[in-house]
């Protein structure tokens, strides 16, 4: 027992080896923080696409008072100048995915599908984001959700009628 | 005795061991809040872009608009501006305070922008708004007294006082909007 503990003594008093204790400790911890760094740059382009995309719906939908699955009748422009939601399902699936965002990590709504002249409409866009690369040092679930929801009024009045003239 | 302190090599592993934490730390803390106000900061902008052009639309009577008799009404504009940012930024566990304000809100005859052909009517709005957020009080140095901005209406530039104080844990934030509608 005596002898164990002088052996114990004798190690934790030994030098040797100290630097590459050292060594692997800083390179832990540099890996730690670059890991951070990595996926604050990526989060940071997603919340930007994400605010973005919001922004944009919202403009599109304001513009032509909603987001119809077709266009509605006499709309100025025709299919041309209107978004519909496949469309608009499209250009939003695109975006997210550029910056990584895969699908069902996002969602988008709008509160109401059309509007009269001066009604609003909310539009909110989720986005699941999780801190990827730091996942791999730190155990549990990272995973969180941002929101960015604007509100949008509707600057033309949808004529929903169907064309009932010879 | 100075000598042998300083040749002690005994605890140089503790001290290079906590320099390193605390860069760690500060560099974790810094990025996580600029991310944070990043976001916040670019939302805060869209809310209030937004904002603006409904404000400006519905300051607009639109039925004597179609017989070209224009009534804009500043009350109108300004109230919805306060009441779309009251609804979409409100104070909470990071936004601590929020003041927004119309600087400048009026419409004329204009012969420049989008579309315009001639003189066409435009009805426009320079809003700011000022957010208090959660920061560390490691990088909350700086008080950012005031902030300058530019007016290209009138040409001049003005500037918004934020009246922060330094190191007491929250941050001043200033975004500025201008929202325009041009009527043809």
């Amino acid at each position: 027992m005596t002898s164990f503990i002088k052996k114990t003594q004798q190690k934790i008093k030994e030098t040797k080896g100290a630097m590459a204790i050292e060594i692997v400790i800083g390179m832990l911890m540099f890996t730690l923080v670059f890991s951070f760094l990595v996926d604050i740059s990526v989060l940071t382009w997603k919340f930007n696409v994400a605010s973005q995309t919001s922004t944009h719906i919202a403009r599109t939908v304001g513009l032509q008072g909603g987001l119809l699955s077709s266009t509605p009748y006499q709309f100025p422009g025709g299919s041309q100048q209107y978004t519909t939601q496949g469309e608009m399902q499209h250009y939003v699936k695109n975006n997210m995915n550029k910056a990584g965002i895969e699908d069902g990590e996002y969602r988008y709504r709008l509160s109401r599908t059309t509007a009269g002249y001066g009604e609003s409409i909310t539009v909110t866009v989720d986005v699941n984001y999780s801190w990827d690369m730091l996942n791999n040092f730190i155990p549990g679930n990272l995973n969180q959700m941002i929101t960015s929801k604007r509100t949008v009024i509707s600057e033309y009045e949808p004529r929903l009628e169907s064309f009932g003239g010879n | 005795m100075m000598k042998r302190f300083l040749k002690d090599t005994r605890g140089n592993f503790s001290i290079i061991f906590t320099i390193l934490a605390m860069i760690a730390v500060s560099v974790i803390v810094a990025m996580s809040g600029i991310l944070r106000q990043n976001f916040v900061l670019n939302e805060v902008q869209g809310v209030m872009d937004m904002a603006g052009v409904g404000a400006l639309r519905m300051s607009v009577e639109l039925e004597p608009a179609k017989e070209d008799e224009f009534i804009f009404k500043h009350e109108v504009a300004e109230s919805y501006f306060n009441q779309t940012m009251d609804k979409h930024i409100q104070p909470g566990s990071y936004i601590k305070y929020t003041n927004s304000q119309v600087i400048d809100i009026n419409n004329s005859l204009y012969e420049s922008g989008p579309g315009a052909i001639g003189y066409s009517r435009q009805v426009w709005m320079d809003t700011v708004t000022m957010i208090r957020v959660e920061s560390s009080f490691l990088f909350d140095l700086f008080p950012g007294l005031e902030k300058r901005f530019y007016d290209a209406y009138s040409d001049e530039n003005f500037t918004v006082s934020l009246g922060g104080i330094r190191e007491d844990g929250q941050r001043e934030l200033i975004i500025r909007s201008v929202s325009r509608v041009i009527f043809h």
